[in-house]
């Protein structure tokens, strides 16, 4: 659906050349919810506005269904780009038009003339987000949250296949975030709509996503599922955002507990049917040993139950391999830290 | 001071003679300092027709009739005037000088107001797949419309007493009254007459302008 290769960006600042991006690879697949984190300054939103070319890269190739957007004539872009919806974080909505006129906006754009398929359409995306009572009103009567669903419907009018999030949810309070997160969940599922958002929050990534890369620097310097990710970061940019996000797994915080702890230390993580099984308790029917949690996270990744537990292995002599087989078997994956 | 010399009669024509003069003038002006404004806005930096040369030149022009006194543009229009529209006197002939006036005056007012239209708008707009006409036409304008009325105002209230000024040069209207009778013939009642005329007409226009501008701001 979307492929990006070798997409680099550089600025000219007082004729200096400053890279913005370098070496960006990713695809994403179709359905698919992508998400890309990075502190602010780390080059996501330039990233995102490449794949509609509101940033022109300097190399590279952005792919949309199999077509190279930097080749393609200037007057094929607007076509192409009515392919693709895009939200923003400040809404950027026309204060001079109502909501429905906001809306019925994008698809004059697109050529669509007749008012009743206008109006048709409009009162139908008015449904989806939930606003059909404020077709009139201006946006400067609405709320945030209420502008980021007409934001939503505009960008949904001519049906695209992919939806571009630029920190959609960054100014919202955290009510409100949930309930356009749910709404965003809502039309990839029942539209199928593809979408890429960036964002500087990990809850963002793991109520929605599917694949996440980070980003610092302006290099991807982590990627893959976010359970993968979330559950066994390598990067510390990726470590340091998870703990913001209260999942504290930096090095720092081991060497702690560490010294505290008198048996072995294991984490362990499971992910999915995993975690619905009493495996700590099996543990200790079949080898007689203690486990003393230490830490730990039991939540949902999207839909996915995950658990991750750090515990110390009580009345422990020898061999660890009887206990790290129990494990093995119930799908758990586990780290000797000590 | 003697109220009783006053004449009635050329006060009124003088009045209806700086209205004509001012709406005409306003008129063209608008007509063509508004695509002067857009053009200096769009052909500036990190703008969707980003021109250095074209805003350059066009900035200059601007420069240059603003900095010229009002008083010494009537005069060195006189041939042009006269070229246009055959006289260079009377309510006629002060409309095209006026016009060289007030219409970078407003050009510059247009563009400021194009400046505070959140870029983000233009950056949605473009991400929908509008073209600059589309741009400009449905969401520039638009949303600029309260402050560009604004700025008729203002340039409606300038040309008021631009139009006073001509009448330095026989232009007609009530600054052309106030010099003759008030100043030549020592007739200050008659000046104090037209002042409170002009007065009235700014206050008019402004309390008529803001109204313009609070219907089309969109609470």
């Amino acid at each position: 659906m979307i492929r990006i290769e070798g997409l680099s960006k550089t600025y000219l600042s007082r004729g200096q050349p400053i890279a913005a991006l370098t070496d960006i690879n990713f695809s994403v697949a179709k359905g698919e919810i992508f998400g890309v984190i990075g502190r602010s300054g780390a080059g996501k939103s330039t990233l995102i506005r490449t794949l509609n070319l509101l940033e022109r890269p300097s190399q590279g190739r952005v792919l949309i269904e199999g077509r190279d957007l930097t080749v393609l004539p200037p007057r094929q872009l607007p076509a192409l780009r009515q392919r693709l919806g895009m939200v923003f974080q400040h809404f950027n909505l026309l204060k001079s038009r109502t909501i429905a006129q906001n809306i019925a906006f994008p698809l004059k754009l697109a050529g669509v003339h007749s008012r009743q398929a206008i109006a048709r359409r409009v009162d139908e995306l008015l449904e989806l987000v939930g606003l059909s009572d404020y077709r009139d009103s201006y946006p400067a009567r609405l709320s945030g949250g209420q502008k980021q669903r007409v934001g939503i419907a505009r960008a949904l009018a001519n049906s695209p296949s992919i939806l571009l999030s630029d920190e959609a949810t960054s100014a919202l309070d955290p009510e409100t975030t949930q309930s356009i997160l749910k709404l965003l969940l809502d039309i990839n599922r029942k539209l199928g709509l593809t979408i890429v958002l960036i964002t500087h929050e990990m809850s963002v990534i793991r109520a929605l996503c599917d694949q996440v890369a980070v980003i610092d620097q302006g290099r991807i310097v982590e990627s893959g599922r976010v359970t993968d990710v979330f559950l066994h970061p390598s990067h510390p940019v990726t470590q340091s955002l998870l703990a913001e996000d209260g999942v504290d797994v930096s090095v720092s915080g081991l060497s702690a507990l560490r010294e505290q702890a008198q048996g072995p230390l294991l984490r362990l993580t499971f992910v999915g049917a995993a975690t619905y099984e009493p495996v700590l308790s099996r543990a200790t029917e079949l080898t007689g040993l203690h486990f003393n949690i230490l830490q730990g996270t039991i939540g949902k990744i999207k839909n996915t139950p995950y658990g991750q537990l750090l515990v110390e292995l009580i009345g422990h002599q020898g061999d660890l391999r009887p206990v790290l087989r129990v494990f093995a078997q119930a799908d758990v994956r586990y780290e000797v830290l000590a | 001071m003697i109220w009783t010399d006053i004449v009635w009669p050329e006060i009124g024509q003088a009045t209806i003679d700086t209205l004509v003069m001012s709406a005409s003038a306003l008129v063209f002006t608008v007509l063509l300092g508004l695509p002067l404004g857009v053009l200096l806005f769009l052909s500036g930096k990190r703008q969707l027709l980003q021109q250095r040369a074209l805003n350059a030149v066009l900035s200059l022009v601007v420069n240059f009739l603003r900095s010229v006194p009002f008083i010494i543009l009537l005069i060195i229009m006189i041939p042009l005037t006269v070229w246009l529209i055959g006289t260079s006197i009377g309510v006629a002939g002060a409309i095209p000088p006026l016009v060289l006036a007030a219409a970078p005056f407003y050009a510059r007012l247009v563009e400021n107001v194009l400046r505070e239209v959140d870029h983000g708008v233009v950056e949605a707009c473009q991400a929908m797949g509008a073209n600059t006409r589309q741009i400009i036409l449905g969401a520039l304008l638009p949303e600029a419309l309260p402050g560009l009325l604004a700025a008729v105002t203002v340039t409606a209230i300038a040309l008021v007493s631009y139009s006073a000024m001509a009448g330095a040069i026989g232009g007609g209207g009530l600054g052309d009254l106030a010099i003759r009778y008030g100043y030549q013939r020592f007739q200050p009642d008659v000046m104090v007459i037209t002042v409170l005329l002009m007065v009235f007409l700014v206050q008019l226009l402004q309390i008529a302008g803001d109204r313009l501008v609070l219907h089309f701001t969109r609470h």
